[in-house]
């Protein structure tokens, strides 16, 4: 793979894992820049023990650190404030009240099957878009395990959190985007019984 | 230690004869219940002590009444009480049916002794499935072997109901059809007695204990205010109808034609048989294709319009087209059905549909009895050619609907079925059972294989028994895999990206 495509395939998700530590996004491209600085400058040095892109991946964690702790933002380890709560609208099951309570009210509508032809560039988008609004370290915590196939241990390394907490980001991530594809999926394209739907 | 146990292949071979051994006593009361010498001869009997085709009708129209006044609450007492006691019951109502039966010489009496059955029928039904669902449970540690077992019951059922029917064409014939009555009852007398020896599965023992009221009112709120099941509620009902007119008033036809008492066993074996085959083809047709579909309504239609005719051969072929047709669409409907409601309330609208189906065919039965014998059955087909074409309607209205299914991996099920054993073998369960907003929670530790084994078995139960649940992990694992498959290709700023090219470019040149 050449130089130049290297930066543009993972680029994307060194600024994500940059953003989970730092404060704004300006500063997530800074770490992305600094990195690949980092990277060329040292490339003599990847003995090849981990992966090429793991090595880029760690060099970037640094970075970021290093630059968080300058901007003075040191995330506490295990600190997941704004990370609780329900994944799922609470609303969506039967309160204490009801009979059944914390059973579904309405069953998450069925998505079409991929023979059923949904649009796969459009899907495409869809999951892009709710990864581009997930919190910073959410989005980090996806990419590494969803995207780039990290272990949870190992994306627990990079984010620089406990492996415990590395899964609530990315269970809250994964919802958050499984309830845009809902949202997407589940309603008009197709349901279970299209004579049911109608001309509406 | 565990470990090596239970995927030592002999281990599982062990399981499958302990769930054999077990399942013996259930399946030999199955078979004793389902030798009913009398019933292919019920209606040559009926006719012999003084009913006639008003008669008859107003007595399936009692039975009809009673059956679902007995249906919801067996449905209760069985999972609330024992499994096993309900069946108890139902195989000594099955004994006194027959004895009473034969102790009959008229209509009053005969009526009471279709109401015990109706006793036996709305005990027996559906109860003999649950039980087999959480014996195979709680001895395998999984349901995949269910539909197998079942399968094996339903096949030596339908044997014995065949084989049964045969013997006693042939003895009604050779003796009296009063005779078939009492022979049957030691059969039933036999069924109690292995029962008594069947030890009953306790797993729904564990579940939540929901109050009567608020369970039933759930119930009908979603049988009612769900729109999608509407379709799916009319097809259930009408085709138990078509079935409860075949399965009642089609010895009828024989009767009319004056047809000998040895005709009635393989009419009715052959009637029976459909249930087994029905139960063999139901997974096998396409019924969300159109052409299957269109098949099956116009072979439907045209057997109902067959029995419009005087011509007892083909009276006989159209009711077994009709009884497996209809069997087959039922099974469709009980299919959607559970999978469009959630596990809690799944037995419950099961029921209720049941129970529509009964009080509906209430006062089919009595005017069908009424046109029977004032113009004659021939006449009286043309209302179950209505209630075909309006059944066929409504096969095509739910038409392409898809069953949904389960969605879960085979993979994570033979991963899974080491710890379920594991638990059940410690016999020890200090988890409470997930409701739905605990179980999403716990998704993506599921997938990470980091819920402990306790967990996760209440994890996998309550995903097998929840479409909504099943929905939700099958959607996770999508979603997991569209990120897989997302292009990494989100590219820095231009100015950037060059400035990085540059460096690189210098840093091999030096």
């Amino acid at each position: 793979m050449a130089f130049r495509e290297m930066v543009d395939a993972w680029s994307g998700g060194m600024r994500r894992l940059a953003a989970s530590h730092v404060r704004s996004t300006a500063s997530a491209d800074e770490v992305v820049q600094d990195a690949w600085l980092a990277v060329i400058e040292n490339l003599a040095g990847f003995e090849g023990r981990s992966s090429l892109k793991h090595w880029v991946y760690r060099i970037v964690a640094n970075t970021a650190k290093r630059r968080a702790a300058r901007e003075s933002r040191v995330v506490p380890i295990g600190d997941l404030t704004g990370e609780t709560g329900a994944t799922v609208d609470p609303s969506r099951f039967r309160r204490t009240t009801e009979p059944f309570p914390g059973h579904w009210r309405d069953l998450p509508s069925p998505w079409p099957t991929p023979e059923e032809a949904i649009d796969a560039t459009e899907v495409r988008r869809v999951v892009t878009e709710a990864l581009q609004m997930l919190p910073p370290r959410q989005a980090a915590a996806v990419t590494l395990r969803d995207i780039e196939g990290y272990e949870s241990d190992a994306a627990a390394e990079l984010l620089g959190i406990t492996v415990a907490n590395q899964r609530v980001l990315l269970h809250r991530g994964r919802s958050a985007v499984r309830a845009a594809l809902e949202e997407y999926l589940g309603t008009d394209v197709t349901n279970d019984h299209p004579q049911d739907s109608g001309p509406t | 230690m565990t470990t090596t146990l239970t995927e030592d292949p002999d281990r599982d071979l062990d399981a499958q004869k302990r769930l054999s051994r077990r399942l013996l006593p259930l399946t030999a009361a199955v078979a004793l219940q389902g030798f009913l010498l009398w019933v292919p001869v019920e209606k040559l009997f009926m006719t012999e002590i003084g009913f006639d085709a008003a008669s008859i009708g107003l007595m399936a129209a009692a039975y009809a009444a009673v059956t679902p006044m007995i249906e919801i609450p067996s449905g209760v007492l069985a999972d609330r009480w024992s499994r096993r006691g309900v069946l108890l019951i139902a195989a000594v109502a099955l004994a006194l049916t027959a004895l009473i039966g034969g102790l009959s010489y008229n209509v009053p009496t005969y009526i009471a002794c279709s109401l015990v059955l109706a006793v036996w029928f709305a005990m027996y039904s559906g109860t003999i499935d649950a039980i087999v669902y959480d014996t195979v449970l709680e001895e395998i540690g999984a349901s995949e072997q269910f539909e197998k077992r079942i399968g094996r019951v339903r096949a030596v059922e339908s044997a014995s109901l065949v084989a049964g029917a045969l013997a006693g064409g042939v003895l009604a014939e050779l003796t009296s059809t009063r005779l078939t009555y009492f022979l049957s009852v030691p059969f039933g007398v036999l069924a109690v007695f292995a029962l008594l020896r069947f030890r009953e599965p306790q797993l729904h023992k564990d579940q939540e204990g929901v109050s009567l009221r608020a369970h039933v009112a759930t119930t009908y709120r979603a049988m009612i205010r769900t729109k999608r099941l509407v379709p799916i509620i009319l097809l259930a009902v009408l085709a138990a109808l078509v079935l409860s007119t075949i399965f009642e008033f089609g010895p009828l036809w024989l009767v009319a034609a004056g047809a000998a008492p040895g005709l009635y066993g393989p009419y009715w074996a052959a009637l029976m048989a459909t249930l087994g085959l029905g139960g063999l083809l139901a997974g096998r047709i396409a019924l969300h294709r159109i052409g299957p579909l269109a098949v099956v309504a116009v072979v439907a239609v045209a057997a109902a319009i067959s029995l419009t005719i005087d011509n007892l051969g083909v009276a006989i072929a159209a009711q077994i087209v009709l009884a497996l047709l209809f069997l087959i669409a039922s099974i469709r409907a009980t299919q959607l059905l559970h999978d469009a409601v959630p596990s809690s309330i799944r037995t419950g609208v099961a029921s209720g549909v049941g129970a529509i189906g009964w009080i509906l065919f209430v006062p089919f039965a009595f005017v069908l009895g009424l046109v029977s014998r004032e113009q004659g059955v021939h006449v009286a087909a043309w209302m179950i050619v209505g209630v075909t074409v309006a059944a066929s309607a409504a096969l095509a209205i739910v038409g392409r609907a898809q069953p949904p299914g389960i969605p879960i991996a085979e993979d994570l099920t033979s991963r899974l079925l080491r710890d379920v054993r594991r638990c059940l073998m410690e016999r020890r369960h200090d988890v409470e059972p997930l409701d739905c907003n605990e179980t999403v929670e716990l998704v993506s530790e599921f997938l990470d294989g980091e819920l402990g084994p306790h967990v996760e078995l209440e994890f996998v139960n309550h995903v097998r028994g929840c479409l909504g649940c099943s929905r939700y992990l099958e959607q996770m694992r999508l979603t997991v895999a569209e990120l897989r498959d997302l292009p990494a290709d989100e590219r820095l700023p231009d100015a950037t990206r060059a400035r990085l090219v540059a460096a690189f470019s210098r840093s091999i040149q030096s």
